[in-house]
């Protein structure tokens, strides 16, 4: 597993849940500029303990709310 | 001191501007700092000098606590401990000066006592500085800020623009900029950039909140002097109120904004149309965003914590359970962050009930599946009309004075007593009798409903269709954190997006156009309706 493929997982997850495109979401702007709400941010983790075997706080989002800071936790937690 | 008042626009800001300028141009940094937090603590003193005293404890007891908070050679036990001392005490003067009184008078209710009530006068901006502070702690107890000495974090503090009702602004977001020598240089662009985002705002308030203000409070009056109110008049008070709310504070945000600009200093941004918003969700984060950014950060988590003990199901169904019963601990903490009463206590309530059953509603349609995951366009025009009258039921509550006049507003919106509709439109409506409407007209004194249709109508069209001033003025920076990238253009922003405004004569003509107009609809003693908040 590589940071990369952890963001590659997060920007895919962020155009399912808002339909923005892939090409527009950056790595350092919060998840909630994207429309992304508490309900799907809370959603996310899940999926995300679920594919990572991981864990995870439900309110992770709010520590790490970029897909930047987000991924460099994950791929911490996940070596 | 207000900043729809003569004195601000024309005595206070130009003077405060020219001495910050004069000294700070002239390689005087540090003097033109004092001179803005001298400004700052007289314009706070200048409604209630005898409170400034609060603030300058407050912001003096915060900062001795970031000292310490900030040494990582204090144990982590004593950093923890100052912590919470500081949470407390924060939170003990904001509840004694704001709730006191309604905690006794409850408790006078429930039990039948007869405690004496105080004369407490709340001091002004009290729940926004001791938000700002309590966030100050939080974050330097995670090692998020670094202390750049007592100066700044006065300003951080007390930076007039927006001391009284917000943003309530982060400390990383402020000290850095002030930090940075070149906001003593003065800037033409700054200068234009933000007298037109003030002057938007001043429009704002003079003209469409204080004049729809006019339709709103007759209603409310007459409801709570009982009054039995038709059906049309209700709805139009309602709405009246509605928008009176919603331009009040995007122009106090603006205002804000705009006179911290002429600093050159960029505020976050506070009110992003919240209307054009197709679900509750969205609404609470372009409303009052920064206040919901310190629910978010500040009492999500802890309220998560707790929640996470009550068994709700499955793991995957209990968390999200929990985070409808968050959602609604949050918004009746934000009611209660409001204003002291119980009128307060169901806005929230009810606010949270929105966002749960929303949250619910979403939740159903991701398990039907993709094709259910994400609304159509016609199901988001279909939820911004409910947000919209969803919204205007629950701020009943918020400017009823008492339960009693919020049901005596209520109960003919819900149409106890018939739909009615005025008299007026019998002539060209009246077949409409034959299915039980009526045509009785209005009851509230002096209140007239086609004028109050045409305002609600119009200023309704303004918060569907006119662009936000951040939008108006992309181009220029117009807050610390406006992205339009993420604004979800609509055809209308598109369309809008070609009437960009420019730092040119024409566009400077029609904003001094637009200051003239709002200079003259001034009103004596309008106050921001977040002032009592």
């Amino acid at each position: 597993m590589s940071k990369e493929e952890i963001q590659t997982w997060l920007v895919e997850y962020v155009n399912r849940e808002t339909g923005t495109d892939k090409a527009k979401i950056e790595l350092d702007v919060a998840f909630d500029r994207y429309g992304m709400d508490s309900s799907a941010a809370v959603g996310m983790t899940g999926d995300l303990e679920d594919w990572l075997s991981l864990e995870l706080e439900p309110t992770i989002v709010y520590d790490y709310p970029t897909i930047a800071e987000l991924s460099e936790y994950l791929i911490e937690r996940v070596s | 001191m207000l900043f729809n008042s003569y004195e601000f626009i024309f005595l206070f800001l130009p003077i405060v501007l020219l001495g910050f300028y004069l000294l700070g141009g002239n390689g005087y940094a540090r003097s033109a700092l004092v001179w803005l937090l001298a400004a700052s603590l007289f314009f706070y003193g200048w409604w209630n000098p005898s409170y400034l005293w609060l603030l300058v404890f407050s912001i003096a007891f915060n900062y001795v606590l970031g000292l310490i908070l900030g040494r990582e050679t204090f144990s982590d036990r004593v950093r923890r401990l100052c912590l919470v001392v500081g949470v407390l005490v924060n939170l003990s003067l904001l509840g004694y000066y704001k709730y006191f009184n309604f905690f006794v008078g409850s408790v006078n209710d429930v039990f039948g006592t007869g405690f004496d009530l105080k004369e407490i006068l709340l001091p002004l901006a009290i729940s926004f500085f001791t938000f700002q502070q309590i966030a100050y702690l939080v974050d330097t107890h995670r090692g998020k800020t670094k202390e750049r000495g007592f100066l700044k974090y006065c300003l951080f503090v007390s930076f007039f623009p927006q001391l009284i009702a917000g943003p309530i602004v982060h400390y990383n977001e402020i000290v850095p900029q002030l930090d940075d020598r070149k906001i003593f240089k003065f800037k033409a662009e700054d200068l234009a950039v933000g007298l037109t985002i003030f002057t938007l705002g001043l429009f704002k308030k003079t003209v469409f909140a204080d004049g729809v203000s006019d339709f709103a409070n007759p209603v409310f009056q007459a409801a709570a002097q009982g009054t039995d109110l038709t059906f049309f008049e209700s709805w139009l008070g309602a709405f009246a109120f509605q928008l009176q709310i919603y331009f009040d504070f995007s122009a106090y945000s603006d205002m804000a904004i705009g006179s911290a600009r002429l600093f050159g200093i960029l505020l976050p941004l506070n009110f992003n149309s919240p209307y054009k918003s197709s679900n509750i969700s969205q609404f609470w984060n372009r409303n009052h965003m920064t206040l919901t950014r310190f629910l978010r950060d500040y009492l999500s988590k802890p309220t998560f914590s707790v929640l996470r003990f009550l068994p709700l199901g499955d793991k995957r169904h209990s968390r999200q359970r929990q985070l409808y019963l968050s959602s609604i601990v949050i918004m009746v903490a934000s009611g209660i962050w409001h204003g002291s009463g119980w009128t307060f206590v169901v806005w929230g309530l009810i606010n949270g009930v929105y966002l749960a059953l929303y949250q619910i509603w979403r939740d159903v349609r991701k398990t039907l599946g993709k094709k259910f995951a994400r609304p159509t366009r016609a199901e988001e025009l279909l939820g911004n009309l409910i947000m919209l009258v969803a919204a205007v039921i629950s701020l009943v509550f918020f400017r009823a004075q008492t339960f009693k006049d919020a049901i005596a507003m209520l109960k003919p919106m819900l149409g106890s007593d018939g739909i009615s509709l005025p008299g007026s439109l019998e002539k060209v409506v009246g077949f409409l009798g034959a299915v039980g409407i009526q045509f009785k007209g209005t009851v509230t004194p002096g209140f007239s409903s086609l004028t109050a249709l045409v305002w609600v109508v119009g200023l309704l069209a303004i918060i569907w269709f006119a662009p936000s001033t951040q939008q108006w003025l992309q181009e220029y920076k117009p807050a610390l954190d406006y992205d339009p990238l993420l604004s979800s253009p609509s055809p209308i922003d598109r369309l809008w997006k070609r009437v960009q405004w420019k730092p040119t004569p024409l566009w400077g003509a029609i904003v001094a156009a637009i200051a003239i107009v709002a200079v003259i609809s001034i009103r004596p003693q309008s106050e921001f309706l977040y002032f009592q908040f």
